[in-house]
Formats: structure tokens, sequence, C-alpha cells
């Protein structure tokens, strides 16, 4: 395993935090017996507090580039060379392969020059229920109705709720407002002889990754409002740029409605 | 312009999950300028007491600049407690977090209470 392919694996796991020196220098020995003057550089880099600020950006330009090599040059006597890799180092491994940051930089350095390590990283993250179907709504204008093979109801929620049946209509519901978010609106019919208490609706939104992404559990069908049958209109926002591999429709008893004195 | 939180920079405290029966808790979490909002799922087949959760919010010098609890269940802001009652694998919370301008979010730490 290469030194950058070691690294970006000690960067990415739990133990590692940008603001604890002494268990980030335990955990950097093992990288000492691999390249030793390496190890050193990426320590430095810790101290000048280069992975901190990458925490801290939403991308990483020329200007943060240049700003954090002339910091390693002026306080800590690097020579151009190695102030440059440790800086790219920093970057490709933590900010574009740790925090997904986009690296927008000219070095002559290989931004990508870890490519066995980080395909098995993010193999081992994608989970097993990736679903094929996943939608991008970007393919859906505003108000188009989303394919019915990501709607997903739990039957036995509903059973227990003592509905019969349930109708759900989905769609697009990205407004104006929703600039760097998506919205999917939910609008719904359920058939019940009788709720045995108001319950609510939760909308639950999983990417290709079976992540949830987003969340609602704000709608609420009141048990005296519900003869026969009652309708409802609920929706749900995650962020721009997932793709949704499903969307999960399921009735709760509200919780409001139990109460236990202490 | 969305920034996701890496999973190291979420923190957990496990041995007070495991008080509450919580299994495992996955969490996603993302700022948009001044809008963080974490999405997550309890892992666990039961509970054993109701409980909230409550988020802390720390900038990049690592100073806590938000705590709150999870946001409510339901219409109107009665609760929000997750109850044995009403819970289930993979029971979903969430927190809507407004930040002062050109807060950083750096990590965040999520606890049951």
């Amino acid at each position: 395993m290469s030194f950058e392919d070691s690294l970006l694996e000690i960067l990415s796991s739990s133990d590692f935090d940008v603001f604890d020196r002494k268990c980030f220098e335990n955990i950097l020995d093992y990288l000492r017996s691999i390249n030793r003057l390496y190890a050193n550089l990426i320590m430095l880099a810790f101290d000048a507090g280069v992975f901190r600020d990458i925490s801290a950006q939403f991308e990483l330009d020329q200007e943060f580039f240049n700003e954090h090599i002339q910091c390693l040059k002026k306080d800590y006597g690097l020579t151009a060379g190695n102030a440059e890799w440790t800086v790219n180092a920093c970057c490709t491994t933590y900010g574009a392969n740790v925090l997904m940051l986009d690296c927008v930089y000219n070095t002559k350095f290989n931004k990508l020059d870890i490519g066995t390590s980080k395909t098995s990283i993010v193999d081992s993250r994608i989970n097993t229920n990736y679903s094929v179907d996943a939608i991008n709504m970007s393919d859906y204008s505003k108000g188009a109705k989303l394919p019915k093979s990501i709607v997903h109801r739990v039957i036995e929620a509903e059973k227990i709720n003592n509905i019969d049946d349930m109708t759900l209509t989905v769609s697009n519901g990205k407004s104006i407002f929703d600039e760097f978010e998506e919205t999917i609106k939910v609008v719904g019919e359920i058939t019940s002889s009788g709720l045995p208490s108001n319950i609510l609706i939760y909308l639950m939104v999983y990417n290709n990754s079976n992540e949830l992404i987003g969340a609602s559990f704000r709608t609420k069908i009141e048990k005296e409002e519900c003869k026969g049958f009652a309708s409802f209109t609920s929706s749900v926002s995650f962020p721009e740029g997932e793709l949704v591999s499903k969307i999960v429709i399921r009735p709760v008893r509200d919780p409001s409605t139990i109460w236990k004195w202490k | 312009m969305i920034k996701k939180l890496s999973s190291n920079q979420i923190i957990r405290i496990t041995d007070i999950e495991k008080r509450y029966g919580i299994d495992d808790m996955r969490i996603y979490a993302y700022q948009c300028g001044r809008y963080c909002n974490v999405v997550g799922e309890i892992i666990a087949n039961e509970i054993s007491n109701a409980f909230s959760l409550s988020c802390s919010v720390y900038d990049h010098a690592g100073d806590i600049v938000e705590s709150l609890e999870n946001d409510y269940y339901g219409d109107t802001i009665v609760t929000s407690s997750i109850k044995p009652e009403v819970f289930f694998d993979r029971y979903p919370f969430k927190f809507s977090i407004f930040l002062d301008k050109g807060v950083k979010v750096s990590k965040i730490r999520i606890v049951p209470n």
C-alpha cells in the first residue's frame, strides 16, 4: 500500500480529529515506517493547521493552496517542492477523498494519485442495498410525477393503525426557494374504518447508498377527522445532487398522545 | 454550496446510547450557508426508555456555537421525545440548525438524554 493510500485510510478513520494532535501523532507512527520524510511533512501540516483549515472550507482553491504552501515555507522552513507536495497530499486525501471537497488549484503533483485506495474506501461505504432504480431529481421537472417504483409503504404499520388502504401520488415539489435542496411532495389518501388514535405520516428519503438523506414527520391526521377516509399533503427536502432510491411513507401513532406520569 | 460533514466530524457517545438500548445510529449532516441540517436513524429493535437527542455544534476554533434538541414530531411543538410505544427499527430524527453568519461547522456531537 502506498504512503498516500495509508494516509487516506488514517484520515478516513473515526480516530482522526483535526484538534487532537496527540492522537494524530500516535496514528501517524505507522506512516513513519513507510516513509519517514513524508510522515514528518504531514505532521508539520497538522501543526500548521492545514487539516483544520481544510475542514472549514467548501472548496480548495488556488488561493488556499498557495497560502498554505507559503505558510509551510515561511514558518517551517520547507523547500518549495516539499511544501507543495505536503499541501497537495493533505488536500487530495483529507479534502477531496474524506470531506468530498473540490480541489480547484493547479499543481505539478498528481491530484488523483491514490487510485486503488480511493476505490476500496468508497466501495466499503456503499451499502449492499444499492438500488439500480435510483432516480436523479434533475430528470424530473417541477410538478412531474416520480416513478412508483421508489415509493414504499409499510403495510405492517398501516395495519397497526387500522388503515385499510393508502393511495399516494409523489412528485417533484421543488420551489424557487430551494436553491440547494430538492423537495418531494406527497399527496395521499387513507381509508380506514376508524383510527385508534391521531397519527403522523413519516416520510423518509434514501439515497443510492441507502443513507437516510431527508425526513419529515409534521403531517398529522386526527382521529376525529377520519370518517372512512382522510387525505393529506406533505413534503420532504434533501440535499441537491443526491440520487433517490426510495421514499418510505409510514403512519405512526402520534407520540404526543402517549403520556406517562412519573 | 452544500458541504456534507464526514463521519469523523460527527461525534457520538456510544456508552450513553447503549443505556437507552440503541445499537447504532446512522447520521447524515450537511451545511448549506447558514443552515446545518442533520438527519439520522436509530438502529435498535426496541428502546428501554423515552429519550430525546441533543446536538452540540462546534466551529473550526473548537468553540460550541449552538446546542439544541431534535425536531419535534407532529404539527405543533409538543414533543421531541422518542418513545418506546411508537419506536421501530431505523427510527428517524432530525435537527434543523440556523447558524450565525460566517460560522463553519467543524463537528457536531449527538447524545441521547
